[in-house]
């Protein structure tokens, strides 16, 4: 099916509306834990980084019982409109008629299998499209997965974070235009890190390793971002751009 | 003396005397000659047949030999016949050992006899042998093993030197697309010794395209640890590619996983193509099924024969696609018995079936209960990674 009907059947322009214009959550390097997945064995990590978006399909072996297992493909975009629009070609290579609505409150938009097929739960949250998919012998719930992933992601950590840098290129800009920042974590995430950022009044996108915020109208915009991984003391920033 | 390399593949730009270009996967870099060099892993080779000409040689290159001088160099097989066989057991074990050979002995046969000349450190250019008695035109698919014992003659008598083995792939005719035998760049399109490896086991012996192309659907239907789900996840979405990287690390995994009607067309194709067959892929639209036999199904279990509405499916097509054209589908087989509404079924895998509508043996026939089950404008094949 071409694109464009896909896009047409699924509503994507409409979904894209969703993307709020004065708040967002950003993701680099989020991967999947362990303890999304009930504590489940990673057995297979691939991971295709392109400029423009990062493949990351992580597949978990359930210990107890070799015949159930659960993919998750996490396709790391530059924007939270270009994670709407990712999910075009894995619904358009889906052979169902047309997908059911996905639980409610899960992430910007979300289809999921219907209870006839292996479960599966697609959706977006801030640049990440998601997949969580049963994958092994033994049909397995997923959605309870794809909450806690969610959840972690909406995740603000706690206690007493050591700090980072969170540097623009400037503290003002005129609405409308963009201003660009970086961030400079002070170590070297292992392959569980991943950074994260709340921003609040604007939007942000990738570009290469830094990132574009935006807002339309004057006010200000606040970046708060953590470094967060497992086993390690979680890095925090943030930072306040006016725009005039 | 011994032997210090031997090229197989020695001519990059032609598999017409020698073997093709090949790689072990996505990763690294192309196999190149010599695939047998003194004191590293020895690589593998693999032949076309069909694109084979009178005479297929290899290049090999000696020292250690007679300073300032010359040789006369062979190499032959070192398989030694089992001795003649007492019993009925004895027949039996026999005829299972010819019967092994068959399948995965020699088939480079030995080599002419070629008089080596060595410079004055006693070492020896590459020299040309062609391959005598080979059986690369005849065996059919399959991976061989060819031991080679190299001799150099003296005093009016042949003495062993050195010994060889060799992992030959053999395969019908050139691979076609996705693969291809460029040697531009780091070409990951250049067939990979890790599919080979699947393909010519399931195709073991398949002597035509036909045999291949349906033993390979049949393999990729009845995977045991495979099964269905309507979601493609096998397809690189960034790229557009086949992920056939990701499909052998689940097939070699041992465990269970999922694929659906795109990962198996493109499983089907890859492999086939890889061992000289011609199929493409192409979707047809809009239908619900009559009751088939799901991926991996069992037969005899009711609950494997199912029903879907499906907004699409994706099947092989032999050289084109068109209703009256023939297809190959490795995600299910149909049910050839004419009452849908009893538990009596008739699996068939659709192995160059006429895709059709109007005649009980047609493939679209026998898979779609109501739907227009339109085609798609033309057929394609992915890309690999």
């Amino acid at each position: 099916m071409s694109p464009e009907l896909v896009r047409k059947k699924y509503g994507i322009d409409e979904l894209a509306r969703r993307i709020p214009a004065d708040r967002a959550e950003f993701f680099r390097g989020f991967v999947p834990w362990a303890e999304d997945v009930q504590g489940w064995t990673l057995s297979t990590r691939e991971a295709h980084p392109t400029a423009e978006r990062t493949d990351l399909r992580t597949i978990w072996d359930n210990p107890g019982d070799p015949n159930t297992r659960i993919l998750i493909d996490v396709a790391e975009l530059r924007s939270a409109a270009e994670a709407i629009e990712a999910l075009v070609a894995p619904l358009g290579y889906n052979q169902l008629d047309r997908l059911p609505d996905g639980p409610p409150n899960l992430g910007l938009a979300s289809f999921a299998h219907p209870d006839l097929a292996p479960p599966a739960v697609f959706f977006v949250q801030g640049n990440l499209s998601i997949l969580v998919s049963s994958f092994g012998r033994q049909p397995v719930a997923v959605v309870d997965a794809a909450r806690r992933i969610s959840a972690r992601l909406a995740e603000r950590p706690g206690g007493e974070p050591r700090p980072m840098r969170l540097e623009a290129d400037g503290d003002r800009a005129q609405s409308g235009e963009a201003i660009t920042f970086s961030i400079d974590v002070p170590v070297r995430l292992g392959v569980e890190g991943y950074v994260k950022f709340f921003v609040t009044g604007g939007v942000v996108t990738r570009s290469g390793d830094r990132f574009t915020l935006r807002r339309a109208a004057p006010g200000s915009v606040r970046v708060e971002a953590f470094a967060v991984e497992p086993g390690r003391e979680t890095y925090a920033a943030d930072l306040t751009v006016t725009f005039e | 003396m011994r032997v210090d390399e031997i090229h197989f593949n020695h001519d990059t730009s032609s598999a017409g005397s020698d073997a093709l270009n090949i790689r072990r996967n996505a990763a690294g870099t192309p196999i190149q000659a010599p695939e047998w060099k003194y004191g590293l892993t020895p690589q593998s080779a693999a032949y076309a047949a069909a694109l084979l000409g009178g005479q297929v040689t290899i290049k090999a290159k000696f020292s250690n030999g007679p300073a300032g001088s010359q040789r006369k160099i062979r190499a032959v097989d070192a398989w030694v016949p089992p001795a003649q066989p007492s019993g009925c057991l004895g027949w039996l074990i026999k005829w299972l050992i010819l019967l092994i050979r068959a399948l995965f002995g020699n088939v480079l046969g030995d080599t002419d006899v070629q008089l080596v000349s060595f410079d004055s450190a006693g070492v020896s250019g590459l020299v040309t042998f062609s391959l005598v008695d080979h059986k690369l035109k005849t065996s059919g698919v399959g991976i061989r093993t060819t031991d080679w014992k190299w001799q150099y003659w003296h005093k009016g008598h042949w003495h062993d030197f050195d010994s060889t083995q060799h992992r030959i792939y053999l395969v019908l005719d050139a691979p076609a697309g996705p693969w291809n035998q460029s040697t531009a760049g780091n070409n990951t399109q250049l067939p990979w010794t890790d599919a080979l490896d699947k393909a010519c086991l399931w195709a073991l012996g398949a002597t035509t395209q036909d045999q291949a192309a349906e033993r390979i659907t049949k393999a990729i239907n009845t995977q045991p640890t495979q099964s269905y789900t309507p979601a493609t996840l096998f397809v690189d979405f960034s790229s557009g590619s086949y992920n056939l990287t990701s499909y052998l690390t689940q097939l070699n995994g041992g465990a269970g996983f999922q694929l659906n009607c795109t990962d198996c067309a493109d499983a089907v194709t890859t492999f086939a193509n890889l061992l000289g067959c011609n199929l493409w892929e192409g979707q047809f639209y809009n239908m619900v099924t009559k009751k088939f036999l799901t991926l991996n199904g069992n037969p005899a279990v009711e609950a494997d024969w199912v029903v879907w509405s499906w907004g699409y499916h994706e099947i092989c097509w032999l050289n084109q696609m068109g209703q009256n054209e023939w297809i190959y589908d490795g995600c299910l087989q149909v049910d050839m018995d004419d009452n849908s509404a009893d538990l009596v079924h008739a699996a068939k895998h659709p192995v160059k079936m006429r895709f059709g509508m109007s005649d009980p043996n047609d493939y679209r026939y026998r898979l779609v209960n109501t739907g227009q089950a339109a085609l798609a404008s033309a057929p394609s094949r992915r890309a690999l990674m």
